[in-house]
């Protein structure tokens, strides 16, 4: 139930019964007009299992938490019935047991627990099946580039067999290709951890725990004898033949309770097979978001190094006047921000025709900056960056891809986001090294076009989006925040620049200085604590009083 | 607290070492008797879309779970390790009574169904009364078509494998005229049921046998000390804090404090109390410290002071 | 004024100040140098003048930035470090109940009550400084919840909405903030568990 004071009993928040065809696991009424509770149903007892097992009572904001929160307790009886009414509520909307309809070719899909088949699966195996193609040479390119677009397997993580398929698992599960004919379940979709216990939780997925092995549920010739016992203890059948049916039915296995899936599937981080709770948490609360999430390959290089560090010695820009030109032509004092003065003052006392020579005095520290270059691949995982922080829980854990942006399982775009996920009372806020290399493995992804050329009108837009970004997900015991951690290019702002151009008579740019200054008042509402680098600068009020003068100039 | 429940038992399932309740009368119980209410983690099935309401497990706080079991209330249970044991060499008996269990629920789900479907239709027929006669309508035990539609209902019937009756007692395949007053009946041939997962292990795992410790539950002080006057606690992560505080169940009132927990020595930098004093007062709470001193020879675990700051205002 | 790590364990043994005087009191070291060391001592002098520039400062800004009047220096053997109390010119500090009692005790008489102020209990702090609940906690037990001097004002508790300024009343401190730049922020403490209040 929602904790947040801040959520007002706003309307357009109640969620509305899902309609989608997906969810055809056994409710007809779903499909027809809502049910009305029989209030005076013959069958009373029913009323106890009805919302047990139909999905269409009518949930909403109002019914959960009637009328607005109070402060404080004041005693009264209306106060203590709404609160009764709301737990009511909350318990009959929680019993619901999750039902699958068996018949309908589309709405069943039954996975099978199998943890220990890819147990021994070489865990570098799409490594070396990349560099087996690379030596055989030359014809093979196609297929490198292919294999190099697909999104890592993880494969010895898979743990559940898919039967069937159904909408819901249409973007998860992976089937491993290129194995040998005689293989058990070969060409079949196998779920990782999460995906799974998504699926069952969602009420998707029919977990079922095999009591025989995998070559007797799914023998070598692509059939499934589970399937089969089913449905032929399904069909016609007299009474008398329940009890012969149900071994049948379940002689391959059980089904297994949302408990047990979450016993089977969650475990410690870098268990095989099983995911931790924080991380589950995080992907089922992106899933019902309706994002795409996909696991980020384990141990990505850091990108190629396309920052440099700059100092702001390098004339960035030919002279853009006639002035200007004549002015950088004045013999400029020896001193360089590599060598500066044993003692007295950083900017030696004179007459200065422009800032640029000021400012070059002044920068001591170099400082670093992303360049403006395409966005590098993210190199493949060749050599072990051991030295690294291994053991920080700053990685890259999961690739998310909007809802509107077109997910094809095997040939995903590049994501939208990079998340990675974070126990709130276990981890403090990353260091330099931890954050550096957490942005380090994510690409470059640049302000727009527009804001790259506009100048200094689009400085705040500049700086606020950053180069390159990570999500945070924050999770704390089933509450999840997410903060945006950006690569602020501070360095590539260098905003003397303009002052020359200014004070040198150009195009008048006193106004706008003004009004960058004032769109830097703005503070980024999702960073927050000292770690975060895209803060826009206290440097508004500064730039005023520049631009101010250039005026009166 | 007089309960008038009977002695109740809360199963808390250990799972790589967070605490997780799955059993709904045990989330109700531990609301109403013990103020523990914490936070719901799992998807909701009747809309697995959004994430405003969400379902079991409830998640518990290391120090919710040692409470429970300090009063005796509730037990811990390896979940993991209790399942993989149960589920690898379950004996004959166990196993017919969890069919059993899985059957009974599946029969009910079906039926429930049924009558649901059964109700609709009748509301249907009503509102195409006046105008046309009946179209042949047959309620296909195949879910979850609509009956309403002929073509649809032909379809269903020609993939019935021959036998499987209609709910309302026809023992023909052919469409019938359903009869919106006639009670529906118990199916009497077994239909195709639906298949269901239960939310609990209750019937495959009884009372656990594994009893592992509690860990880290480092704010029990404090904790405890909010619980037993009555207040509710959650997770702070929304306003920086380690527990947001109610004055009673969140359903219906607005957090009072936000706070934090700190030894009786830690030393605290001032800076911290500021922000979080800061952020208190704007979103209308007051920043709660709480400590424990610690236990002397002679007497047990000493007091428990606790301080509230909030913006002065000046 | 760059004023390091302040001991908060610090007594004032080294100063023999009396308790009510606005000046800058005379400091008299009371410890023989053969009984300590003499880096003790400079480092308790220093110590001690960052505390008084501290305490200089609090009350400077309580007088002359907030109007505060009576303010005085309160030292005690059992408070880590002096404390400072006044009285503001308004009323600082309505308890939400309180404020429920008196709109009702208004309506009851049919006439605004006056709210008189109160003398409230100031705690210099720096804001690099380190607190534990135990110096707290030493604080708020060496005190009584009202200043010296203020125990006259309110002396008939028949009326409930009174009890709320009586001597029985939850002990609190305005905790003074100070930063480098001087500029001091104010903030309340309260002893054990104050709801908020609604403004």
């Amino acid at each position: 139930m929602p904790l947040d004071d801040d959520l007002e009993d706003n309307p357009s928040l109640v969620p509305r019964p899902s309609t989608t065809t997906n969810n055809a696991t056994g409710d007809a009424a779903a499909m027809m007009d809502e049910v009305e509770e029989a209030e005076d149903a013959p069958t009373a007892d029913f009323r106890l299992f009805a919302s047990t097992y139909s999905k269409t009572k009518n949930i909403s904001a109002q019914t959960i938490r009637k009328g607005e929160k109070d402060f404080e307790s004041h005693g009264t009886r209306a106060q203590a019935s709404a609160l009764d009414a709301s737990r009511d509520a909350m318990r009959d909307v929680l019993s619901y047991t999750r039902v699958h309809n068996t018949k309908s070719a589309s709405g069943w899909c039954r996975g099978w627990y199998f943890p220990d088949w890819w147990k021994d699966w070489p865990e570098d195996w799409e490594q070396q099946k990349l560099t087996k193609r690379g030596k055989e040479g030359g014809g093979e390119d196609d297929e490198e580039e292919k294999d190099r677009k697909l999104p890592p397997l993880h494969v010895r993580d898979r743990v559940v067999l898919l039967e069937h398929t159904n909408v819901a698992s249409q973007s998860l599960g992976r089937a491993v290709t290129g194995l040998p004919k005689d293989r058990p379940a070969r060409g079949r979709e196998w779920l990782l951890p999460e995906e799974a216990l998504y699926l069952v939780e969602r009420g998707s997925l029919d977990l079922w725990w095999p009591t025989r092995g995998i070559e007797e549920v799914f023998p070598a010739d692509g059939s499934v004898a589970a399937a089969a016992a089913t449905t032929s203890a399904e069909g016609e059948g007299e009474q008398t033949k329940e009890e012969e049916d149900d071994d049948d039915k379940y002689k391959y296995g059980l089904p297994l309770s949302l408990q047990a899936a979450y016993a089977l599937l969650i475990g410690e981080d870098g268990e095989r097979g099983k995911v931790s709770l924080q991380k589950f948490q995080v992907f089922s609360h992106l899933k019902r978001a309706g994002y795409n999430v996909i696991r980020a390959p384990t141990n990505p290089l850091p990108v190629q190094d396309d920052t440099q560090l700059t100092t702001t010695t390098q004339p960035a820009s030919k002279p853009k006047s006639v002035t200007e030109w004549l002015i950088s032509c004045l013999p400029q004092s020896k001193s360089s921000p590599t060598d500066p003065p044993p003692y007295g003052p950083l900017v030696p006392p004179g007459f200065y025709r422009s800032y640029n020579t000021i400012y070059n005095y002044l920068s001591l520290r170099p400082s670093s900056c992303p360049t403006d270059d395409q966005p590098q691949k993210i190199q493949s995982p060749e050599s072990d960056d051991s030295d690294s922080d291994f053991d920080s829980p700053y990685k890259i854990h999961y690739h998310v891809y909007k809802a509107s942006t077109k997910f094809v399982r095997t040939r995903p775009p590049p994501p939208d986001f990079y998340i990675s996920v974070i126990s709130a009372k276990d981890t403090s806020i990353p260091t330099l090294s931890e954050i550096s290399s957490l942005l380090a493995s994510a690409p470059a992804d640049l302000p727009k076009a527009e804001w790259l050329a506009g100048g200094p009108a689009r400085l705040y837009a500049r700086l606020k989006h950053g180069y390159r970004n990570v999500l945070l997900a924050v999770n704390d015991h089933g509450v999840i925040n997410y903060m945006r951690f950006a690569e602020g290019g501070f360095a590539k702002e260098e905003l003397f620049r303009n002052y020359d151009v200014r004070v040198s008579g150009g195009p008048r740019r006193g106004g706008r200085g003004g009004g960058g200054g004032g769109g830097g008042g703005k503070k980024s509402g999702n960073n927050n604590g000292r770690g975060s680098r895209g803060r826009g600068g206290g440097r508004g009020g500064g730039r005023g009083g520049r631009g101010g003068r250039g005026r009166g100039n | 607290m007089a309960s008038t429940e009977v002695d109740r038992q809360v199963r808390i399932s250990k799972i790589a070492g967070r605490y997780l309740v799955f059993d709904i009368d045990d989330v109700a119980y531990i609301r109403r008797q013990h103020g523990i209410c914490a936070v719901f983690t799992g998807t909701m099935p009747q809309n697995p879309t959004q994430n405003v309401f969400l379902g079991l497990p409830l998640e518990l706080y290391a120090e919710d779970a040692k409470m429970l079991l300090d009063r005796k209330v509730a037990y811990i249970a390896d979940d993991p390790l209790e399942h993989l044991t149960q589920l690898k060499s379950m004996d004959d008996e166990m196993r017919k009574s969890y069919l059993q269990s899985i059957k009974t629920q599946r029969r009910t789900a079906q039926l429930v169904f049924n009558e649901a479907k059964a109700q609709s239709m009748a509301k249907h027929k009503d509102k195409r009364k006046p105008k046309q006669p009946q179209p042949p309508v047959v309620v296909p035990t195949e879910l979850p078509l609509p009956a309403s539609s002929a073509d649809d209902v032909a379809a269903a019937v020609d993939q019935e494998e021959g036998g499987a009756e209609s709910l309302l007692g026809s023992s023909s395949s052919k469409p019938v005229k359903t009869d919106s007053s006639t009670p529906p009946q118990k199916p009497l041939v077994k239909e195709k049921l639906p298949a269901i997962t239960p939310t609990t292990s209750n019937a495959m795992i009884s009372n656990g046998t594994s009893n592992p410790d509690v860990e880290n539950h480092t704010a029990l002080p404090l904790y405890s000390y909010l619980n037993e006057r009555g207040y509710f606690i959650t997770p702070g992560l929304r306003f920086g804090g380690d527990f947001s505080v109610y004055p009673g169940d969140p359903f219906r009132y607005h957090a009072h404090y936000m706070a934090n927990s700190y030894g009786w020595d830690e030393k605290i930098p001032m800076l911290d109390l500021v922000t979080s004093g800061r952020l208190g007062t704007a979103v209308k709470k007051s920043f709660l410290m709480g400590g424990q001193k610690p236990a002397t020879e002679n007497s047990e675990a000493g007091e428990l002071r606790a301080f509230c700051i909030e913006w002065a205002g000046m | 004024m760059a004023i390091g790590s302040l001991l908060p364990g610090h007594q004032g043994k080294l100063l023999a100040r009396p308790t009510s005087t606005r000046q800058q009191p005379s400091r008299s070291v009371s410890q023989s140098p053969q009984t300590q060391d003499c880096l003790t001592i400079v480092a308790n002098m220093s110590a001690d003048q960052h505390l008084q520039a501290l305490t200089k400062v609090v009350l400077n800004n309580l007088e002359n930035q907030h109007d505060w009047t009576q303010v005085q220096i309160h030292i005690q053997d059992n408070l880590p470090r002096p404390l400072i109390y006044g009285l503001p010119p308004k009323r600082l500090y309505v308890h939400p109940d309180e404020q429920i009692d008196i709109i009702k005790a208004e309506k009851q008489l049919n006439q605004r009550v006056p709210q008189e102020p109160e003398l409230e209990w100031v705690l210099p702090l720096h804001l690099a400084e380190k607190w534990s609940i135990s110096d707290f906690a030493a604080v708020f037990d060496a005190i009584t919840a009202i200043p010296p001097g203020g125990e006259s004002v309110n002396a008939n508790e028949d009326a409930q909405w009174q009890l709320w300024r009586g001597p029985k009343r939850g002990k609190r401190i305005l905790l003074a903030t100070v930063q480098d730049d001087s500029t001091v922020t104010y903030y309340w403490m309260h002893n054990g568990l104050v709801k908020p209040r609604q403004n």
